[in-house]
């Protein structure tokens, strides 16, 4: 599904690599927590992975189509959700999500189908048809969502999905993330509540400082905690070095059983 | 083009689209507003084209004459466009997401493109086609002439605008460069301007030339000897244009019969067009991809690792000052609407005394040049303060945070008014040295900056106000803050019908004792009458400098508790 091998990032003529040597790789049916401290590099990845930024050295590949050498086909299995809100905000919901769904070449019967059910768990179907300039903040991430399903991806990309929305809001979302990759899609996005990212992800990789210090399932990430938290382990890695780094069995692939919320 | 039609189609609609929950008055007051702004400019086109009617028939001036007509426009559209290109295509918040969808980045170039060549084309045909019909009907052209002029209103914007996006690529290279890409662009747009305008004034300087006789008095054949020369050599630079207008008029060229003219202009301007919209677009939409990539990627991370002091402003007054300029000067919008003034106000008034002292020699006619200085400096130096009219409007939805902070209301207004009244001083200050310095009229000077002191400070807490009382502060574009708001002319409406009063109360008497100087009359009342109105905008100017400033200061908790964010 998404086959990350020894990425890295270096902006401008920086001698720092935003990401260094990263290498990672999704199977279909799982969803990925992406942990990291406030500029680890958490956003420059999802960036470099849905094709907004180009990078330096290693290969990107989402269901076997190459960023780089082709990004239309790879970003056509791509849906992403970014962490600001939408731009084009004197479309009205309706407006936004036809154009997301005519982008991605969505039949009217389809579009209407998802949308409706899409509008429906996140209680804005009356709102549909207003300016979104008059949404709220979670309104917008939303119909941002909305717009990212319309074509049923392979990959949902989200940025801090959970910023901004209620506690019911939340929890629909997290319901579509089990949902959508119960169907055999990947969910990989980023956050930083640990709570969430506990609960439902099949696995979980914490960057610090541009290195994929590990990538594990909760399992394995409860061995090597010393009080068998996802909070104890991801203070002691990101608090230190990442050659200090707790050791942890870096599993490639291991997929969630469809874990419960 | 699937894709293209998509992109496009959304970039119109959330370009176009009204802004709903507008109130009903509001929108009517600004189609008013909207409309007569329309309506002056369109009459004083049609007005002069009317009135230089015969004399462009008995001089054979058409073909020249519309040949600066598009070089006005193609001007007009080459700077905007740059602009726009800047702004709306290398600089824009949605070039990530443009940029995460399965779209090549040559598609969204071209929807792009469109989009701003249809804006600069509705702008433009509205102007420019009303002029030619009148034109045709004045100067009793063929029908080739409306069909030639038609087309060329509707595709002109294409020349300018692929010039200016071949223009913006090192702009947009040099300015990505930079950390501030905000301040940078503004600071670029800023000396674009300046550059067009100069030189604008600078070919209309060059055009005027020297055209007194040696008594001083003005020779209007030399005028037009000398127009029709300088009109001649623009047509031979600005080839595609003179190639349309010689198209539409049917103006014989090289030699060749009229038909055959005709056929060789259509090819220079076909010609032309293809081989700029060939570079343009093949170099461009790649400069874009490259462009587009790298303006997503930044450069703050890369100064990531500088360290810099902290830096105290001195107080909360001062830091909110601060706050102010920065976001006015680092966001290009803004920039472009609030500090244009400073830039071109001084380069008028420069050119002014130029042009006034070339055409006057040492006539009487300096004094009244200088006068002309002394009301645009009234008009526009102080008219054009647009960051005072829309420093609410502008601060948007942040102003929530402004009134979260914990200092009095009234300071939030202070600082407004100190960065508003010093930016118009600055302005005053620079347009009036130089006007002294072409006049060298010490008295003028002196008089007319004592009036203005107070009367910028009048004219800032008025426009403060009025943006207080009724801030639009639901909008996500800059540009709906300032340029879209219609709301924020009325203050510059007010002033520049001022400036006028204060044009007629005090030039004309002026002008008046001069003649009766000369012819032997007494000048006693006509200098009562100069004095007197002088005295009058003194006073008055004070008066209002005081009372708006305290009718600001208290009105301003009030006002800003008021405001529902």
């Amino acid at each position: 599904m998404l086959d990350i091998k020894n990425l890295t990032k270096v902006y401008g003529k920086s001698d720092v690599k935003a990401l260094d040597d990263v290498t990672l790789k999704l199977r279909e049916g799982e969803i990925f927590g992406f942990l990291g401290p406030n500029g680890a590099g958490k956003t420059t990845m999802i960036k470099v992975l849905t094709g907004i930024l180009p990078f330096n050295d290693g290969s990107v590949e989402i269901c076997g189509e190459d960023i780089k050498r082709n990004p239309k086909a790879a970003k056509m299995n791509i849906g992403y959700v970014p962490d600001s809100h939408i731009i084009f905000d004197k479309l009205s919901g309706r407006e936004y999500v036809d154009f997301m769904a005519d982008i991605y070449g969505v039949g009217v019967a389809d579009r209407k189908a998802r949308a409706e059910k899409l509008l429906a768990s996140f209680s804005l179907t009356e709102d549909f048809d207003r300016p979104i300039k008059d949404y709220s903040h979670g309104m917008k991430q939303k119909i941002s969502i909305i717009g990212a399903l319309i074509h049923n991806p392979k990959l949902w990309v989200l940025d801090e999905p959970m910023t901004g929305l209620d506690p019911q809001s939340a929890f629909e979302l997290k319901e579509l993330m089990r949902e959508h990759c119960n169907a055999g899609n990947t969910v990989f996005f980023s956050t930083h509540v640990l709570d969430v990212a506990e609960k439902i992800c099949d696995r979980i990789g914490i960057i610090v400082k541009g290195k994929l210090v590990m990538a594990g399932s909760m399992e394995e990430i409860r061995e090597a905690s010393k009080d068998g938290s996802l909070e104890e382990f991801f203070l002691s890695v990101a608090a230190k070095p990442a050659f200090e780094a707790p050791e942890v069995k870096k599993s490639e692939t291991s997929v969630g059983e469809g874990r419960k919320i | 083009m699937k894709s293209y039609l998509i992109v496009m189609r959304m970039l119109v609609k959330n370009m176009f689209k009204k802004n709903t929950g507008e109130k009903k008055g509001l929108k009517i007051f600004t189609g008013i507003v909207l409309g007569i702004l329309y309506i002056s400019i369109l009459f004083g086109m049609i007005s002069t084209i009317i009135a230089v009617a015969p004399t462009v028939g008995d001089y054979g001036l058409q073909s020249d004459v519309l040949t600066f007509i598009f070089a006005m426009a193609v001007m007009i559209i080459l700077v905007f466009g740059i602009t726009q290109i800047l702004t709306g295509l290398y600089f824009s918040k949605d070039t990530e997401f443009f940029l995460s969808l399965p779209v090549s980045t040559g598609t969204v170039y071209f929807a792009k493109m469109t989009v701003i060549y249809l804006g600069m084309m509705a702008v433009e045909a509205v102007i420019m086609i009303p002029c030619l019909v009148v034109m045709g009907i004045t100067l009793k052209m063929s029908a080739l002439f409306y069909i030639v002029g038609l087309v060329a209103a509707l595709f002109l914007p294409a020349l300018p605008l692929m010039l200016a996006s071949i223009i913006a690529m090192p702009l947009m290279f040099l300015v990505s460069s930079f950390k501030n890409k905000g301040a940078m662009t503004s600071i670029v747009t800023l000396i674009l301007f300046a550059l067009v305008f100069g030189a604008y004034y600078f070919v209309m300087f060059r055009v005027s030339g020297n055209v007194s006789n040696p008594d001083g008095a003005i020779d209007f054949s030399q005028i037009i000897l000398s127009l029709k020369e300088s009109l001649s050599k623009m047509s031979d630079i600005l080839l595609p244009l003179s190639a349309i207008a010689r198209l539409a008029t049917l103006t014989p060229v090289y030699g060749l019969s009229v038909g055959m003219s005709a056929l060789v202009n259509a090819g220079i301007f076909v010609g032309f067009t293809a081989v700029l919209a060939a570079i343009a677009f093949g170099v461009s939409s790649t400069v874009y991809k490259r462009g587009a990539t790298k303006i997503a990627e930044g450069t703050n991370k890369r100064d990531a690792g500088k360290k810099r002091d902290y830096k105290s402003s001195g107080g909360a007054i001062k830091a909110l000052v601060a706050k102010e300029w920065r976001q006015t000067l680092r966001t290009p919008a803004f920039a472009l609407n609030c500090l244009l003034f400073l830039v071109i106000v001084p380069i008028i008034i420069a050119v002014l005394n130029m042009t006034s002292g070339q055409m006057s020699g040492e006539t009487a006619l300096d004094s009244q040049f200088s006068y002309m200085s002394v009301f645009m400096i009234m008009m526009m130096g102080i008219g054009m303060n647009y960051g005072a009219c829309t420093c609410f409007t502008r601060e948007g939805e942040t102003f929530a945070f402004s009134k979260s902070l914990p200092v009095d209301f009234y300071d939030l207004v202070k600082a407004k008014q100190i960065l508003y009244i010093l930016l118009g001083y600055i302005c005053i200050a620079v347009s009036s040295v130089i006007m002294l310095i072409f006049s060298r009229d010490f008295w003028l000077f002196v008089i007319s900056v004592g009036l203005f002191v107070p009367y910028n400070i009048a004219y800032v807490n008025f426009a403060v106000w009025y943006d207080l009382s009724c801030p639009r502060l639901k909008w996500t574009n800059p540009k709906e803050a300032t340029r879209r708001d219609i709301k924020g002319m009325v203050p510059f409406f007010i002033n520049a019908g001022v400036s006028m009063v204060f044009l007629f109360t005090t030039w004309l008497p002026r002008i008046l004792i001069s003649t009766a100087q000369s012819e032997g009359f007494p000048t006693g009342l006509f200098s009562a009458i100069y004095i007197g109105a002088w005295v009058v905008f003194y006073v008055v100017a004070l008066a209002l400098a005081v009372v708006s400033h305290v009718k600001l200061k208290k009105a301003a908790a009030r006002l800003c508790e008021r405001v529902e964010i």
